[in-house]
């Protein structure tokens, strides 16, 4: 395995993933995963558990596939075309890449929320509403309203907005936005909830309510969050995995990855040495 | 470990430059602890009046380094092995200033001792103990500068027959206060002096296993070497 | 530093110059185009403009029992079928006692357009009791009179090179002087078909004849179009060869001369299938098929345009690929699909080349009242009164485009508006 550092090139093993990938109480567990994007191999070899009622943070440089993984995790990589993944991955022990499953259920069960803000361009109210409309989770306008109420309130943002539910969405500031963006993730109740660099977009002070929300969130749910910022992931996960070009190489608790990473491309990476 | 630089080239040199003050600050206290010890056993009383009186310049190195670890943390966040290196930094120069308080006592009451006429030769028997000191510093100075776990884990050891030498020293200057009750007063400063010595020993201990805790990242005070 | 600054300094009154040079290339671009479209314009309204008004001429009529060969007991019939004509004859006569010989009495009967005798019929059907009194009636003019009365006839030629005769002017300036020569609104424009007489011609049979192929055409054009780019854009497999094939020629459809689809309806729609000739149906099949790659192409870019962000947000909350689709993607993307359509079906309306190919250009006098009803459009209008020999067709043809160009205008302004109105931010 040849590496570039600085311009120059290193050698460092990446034979197998070190630390702990592995933990008794686990949500999701992923075996071997190899994930190619036509000829080009995205993911080696991916075997890590992802523990339940915790946050995970996915770390590692741009194009190390965390963000590959997690979009794994939910099947959102079912709609680029020739990707391909072989390896388990299990959401409580069942294999969510069989025939039988359904995508559509799958995605109900693990929410996702992304890098920008994505409110759809309808009010507030249809945000959160949406996902419960879609799955008939609410028989009645009574059941639906209190439905969107809790989850705004869940989400923190009941205060700011409740009297613009009828407002669009887009108007809100880009940490609202985000907020609204969880809401409507909660709002279907899932088990699991993903986050592909859910404040990159954000100023520092919407991002740590992010984060609070986050922990306060993860006491209900399993969060997996990928994330650039080395500081976030230590803040808020309990466990981190770090992934380089494609490689899981270290997965640990979070407050060992950040003061003794055992791998030495780790301690590159979250001391600021990687080129 | 180190071949390997940071991103930032501000950052590195900011880590090369505090790690520089650290053994300047160590090469001064190693100076101090020195003519402290010859100033002692030669009952050398200018060289003990410059000892006692040049503490100032280590507490004002400890203030500036101490203020740097906490820029750079304010600034860098560092992780792993940079957080391991200026935790130990911080830890270091704290001994190494305490080293500095020691040498700084063994010159006052050196000063004192100068002023009483005695034919013993009991600072003699300190000779030991000063060279098995000031042996121990170096080396620890040594494995910081070198990040060397090996020679740090070795120097740690060395403590215990320090530990062994001041009981020896203790013991002669007890027999000495039994022989001659008139000495008492002096064998006392004298024992307050072997007692600065095995203290500076303790601290190069601690040096050591703060350079043990920077390399593996393990903590091994209070456990014991293996 | 300084001498940078320097350097600098020497180009910079070049460089603006340059720019002043470019701004003034392109206003004087946007000068030549606007003065053009000017032109244009003013041309066609100074020719068209008069259009809106005709020439009416007012004859006292004796509407006299004999005449007319009615009975005192008379049948609806026998009144219908009465020779008017003869009294609107004997009424000139008498008026302009003058006029001797064959070729000045029929000079004379000449003033009055052909549809007097309808108009007349028409007036004495709905006021059976006029019969046997004397009416002051106003009649449309012929369109030599309406002319002259335009000033489109020179007084001062000679009289072999002018339409009127020297004793028709004798009469007008007669009429005139009685001011029995009036100019009115001219509603027939917009009331009645095409017409062989210049003063009985209207537009409403085009204009109809448009709508109702207008009518097919986006219906037909607008489903198939936009599905067709849904498809495209959002469930075909991409890469794939097929897909490939379809987008080049989709592309390379919108850049066929209109006149090969005309020859395809030609073949396929009327030769083959069957389809009536000259009526808005096959006009419609026509148009849409010119219009389909319009649609489609304008679609997929607004598709395309749709951020992938919303996508992902659907079906991350678990949508399926349609629900996607058309909850968020299509509506998302509605304007821009609306004003493709809209810039489209303009194009469409406009469109005379494939329609002369399937008999939309003969002559059709009556309004159309179904989508099978043979009929014309507004452009094919045009393209006939232009090559009409009567000079009163001229502002005639002017005054036709300037109808087009209202519809089309306000076509694009409704696109505007659309957009405006169905806009979303993210």
């Amino acid at each position: 395995m040849i590496n570039k550092q600085n311009g120059e090139e290193f050698d460092i093993e990446i034979d197998k993933t070190v630390g702990k990938p592995f933990i008794d109480d686990a949500k999701f567990s992923t075996r071997n995963v190899e994930v190619f994007y036509g000829d080009k191999q995205a993911i080696f070899d991916a075997s890590i558990d992802i523990g339940k009622n915790q946050i995970t943070a996915m770390i590692g440089p741009s194009g190390c596939g965390k963000s590959t993984l997690l979009r794994c995790l939910n099947r959102m990589n079912d709609t680029i075309q020739d990707c391909r993944i072989s390896g388990a991955i299990k959401l409580d022990g069942e294999d969510i890449y069989q025939k039988h499953q359904d995508p559509v259920l799958l995605r109900a069960r693990v929410g996702m929320v992304f890098q920008k803000p994505n409110p759809f361009p309808k009010s507030i109210y249809d945000n959160v509403a949406y996902g419960a409309k879609l799955h008939g989770l609410a028989s009645n306008k009574i059941e639906l309203d209190a439905l969107v109420e809790k989850s705004l309130i869940r989400a923190g943002l009941f205060k700011e907005v409740k009297d613009l539910l009828h407002k669009p969405g887009t108007g809100l500031s880009g940490g609202q936005q985000q907020r609204l963006c969880i809401a409507r993730t909660i709002a279907i109740d899932p088990e699991v909830i993903l986050m592909d660099e859910p404040t990159s977009a954000l100023d520092p002070i919407a991002t740590a309510v992010i984060e609070e929300l986050m922990i306060s969130l993860s006491k209900k749910y399993t969060i997996v969050i990928v994330t650039h910022s080395m500081q976030q992931a230590a803040r808020v996960s309990q466990r981190t995995a770090y992934f380089h070009m494609g490689h899981l190489v270290e997965v640990n608790k979070t407050n060992t990855v950040f003061t003794n990473p055992e791998h030495q491309l780790t301690e590159n990476y979250i001391t600021g040495r990687f080129g | 470990m180190m071949e390997i630089q940071h991103i930032s080239r501000q950052y590195n040199q900011e880590l090369e430059g505090v790690k520089n003050k650290v053994l300047k600050m160590g090469g001064l206290v190693e100076s101090q602890v020195e003519k402290a010890i010859s100033a002692l056993i030669e009952q050398n009383n200018e060289l003990a009046k410059e000892v006692a009186e040049s503490d100032d310049k280590i507490n004002k190195i400890e203030v500036e380094i101490d203020k740097k670890c906490a820029q750079l943390i304010a600034k860098r966040q560092p992780a792993a092995g940079d957080l391991r290196l200026i935790i130990a930094v911080i830890k270091v120069i704290t001994d190494l200033e305490r080293i500095g308080d020691e040498a700084e006592k063994i010159g006052r009451y050196t000063q004192k001792l100068t002023s009483i006429q005695d034919d013993t030769n009991m600072y003699a028997e300190l000779f030991r103990l000063g060279e098995q000191v000031i042996a121990m510093l170096r080396d620890a100075l040594d494995a910081f500068a070198r990040m060397d776990v090996e020679q740090a884990t070795k120097v740690a050891q060395t403590d215990r027959q320090i530990d062994q030498e001041f009981d020896r020293v203790s013991r002669i200057l007890v027999t000495y206060m039994m022989e001659n009750p008139r000495h008492i007063k002096t064998m006392l400063k004298v024992i307050w002096c072997a007692r600065a010595l095995e203290r500076i020993g303790d601290h190069s201990q601690n040096i050591c296993e703060y350079v043990v805790y920077f390399v593996n990242g393990q903590d091994i005070r209070h456990t014991g070497l293996e | 530093m300084i001498s940078n600054t320097k350097k600098i300094q020497a180009k910079l009154a070049k460089r603006y110059a340059k720019e002043k040079r470019f701004r003034i290339y392109g206003l004087s671009a946007i000068a030549v185009s606007v003065a053009f479209l000017s032109l244009l314009i003013i041309n066609i309204s100074i020719t068209g403009f008069p259009a809106f008004q005709q020439t009416y001429i007012n004859i006292d009529i004796d509407i006299d029992r004999k005449l007319l060969k009615l009975d005192a007991q008379y049948s609806e019939e026998a009144l219908f079928k009465a020779n008017y004509r003869k009294i609107i004859n004997q009424s000139l006569n008498t008026m302009f006692p003058s006029a001797k010989g064959r070729k000045q009495k029929k000079a004379l009967r000449q003033l009055v357009s052909k549809s007097a005798v309808y108009q007349l019929r028409d007036f004495v059907i709905n006021n059976p009791d006029t019969i046997g009194t004397r009416q002051s009636l106003w009649f449309l003019a012929r369109d030599d009179v309406d002319v002259f009365m335009k000033g489109n006839i020179n007084r001062d030629l000679p009289e072999s090179e002018r339409r009127l005769k020297n004793f028709q002017l004798v009469w007008i300036d007669k009429l005139l002087a009685e001011n029995r020569l009036e100019k009115r609104f001219n509603i027939t424009f917009f009331t009645q078909g095409d017409s062989r007489e210049p003063e009985q011609a209207g537009i409403k049979g085009a204009m109809m004849g448009s709508l109702l192929t207008m009518l097919v055409t986006m219906l037909l054009s607008f489903p198939i179009g936009v599905s067709a780019a849904v498809y495209l854009e959002e469930f075909a497999p991409k890469n794939n060869k097929w897909v490939d094939i379809i987008e080049i020629n989709i592309n390379n459809l919108a850049a066929v001369p209109s006149i090969v689809f005309g020859l395809l309806g030609l073949a396929v729609f009327i030769g083959f299938f069957g389809v009536p000739r000259s009526v808005p149906l096959i006009g419609g099949l026509v148009l849409t098929l010119m219009t389909l790659p319009t649609i489609i192409i304008s679609s997929r870019a607004a598709l395309k345009a749709v951020p992938p962000s919303i996508r992902e947000a659907a079906l991350g909350l678990g949508a399926s690929r349609v629900q996607t689709t058309f909850h968020h993607v299509v509506p998302a993307a509605m304007p821009g699909i609306l004003t493709g359509t809209i810039i489209g079906m303009a194009q469409a309306l406009g469109e005379t080349a494939p329609l002369l190919m399937i008999g939309m250009v003969a002559f059709i006098a009556d309004v159309p009242q179904g989508i099978t009803d043979p009929a014309t459009v507004l452009p094919v209008q045009i393209y006939l009164w232009s090559d009409s020999p009567e000079r009163a067709f001229t502002e005639k043809t002017s005054a036709a485009i300037m109808v087009l160009l209202g519809f089309l205008v306000v076509m694009n302004f409704l696109a505007v508006i659309m957009r405006k109105k169905f806009e979303k931010k993210w």
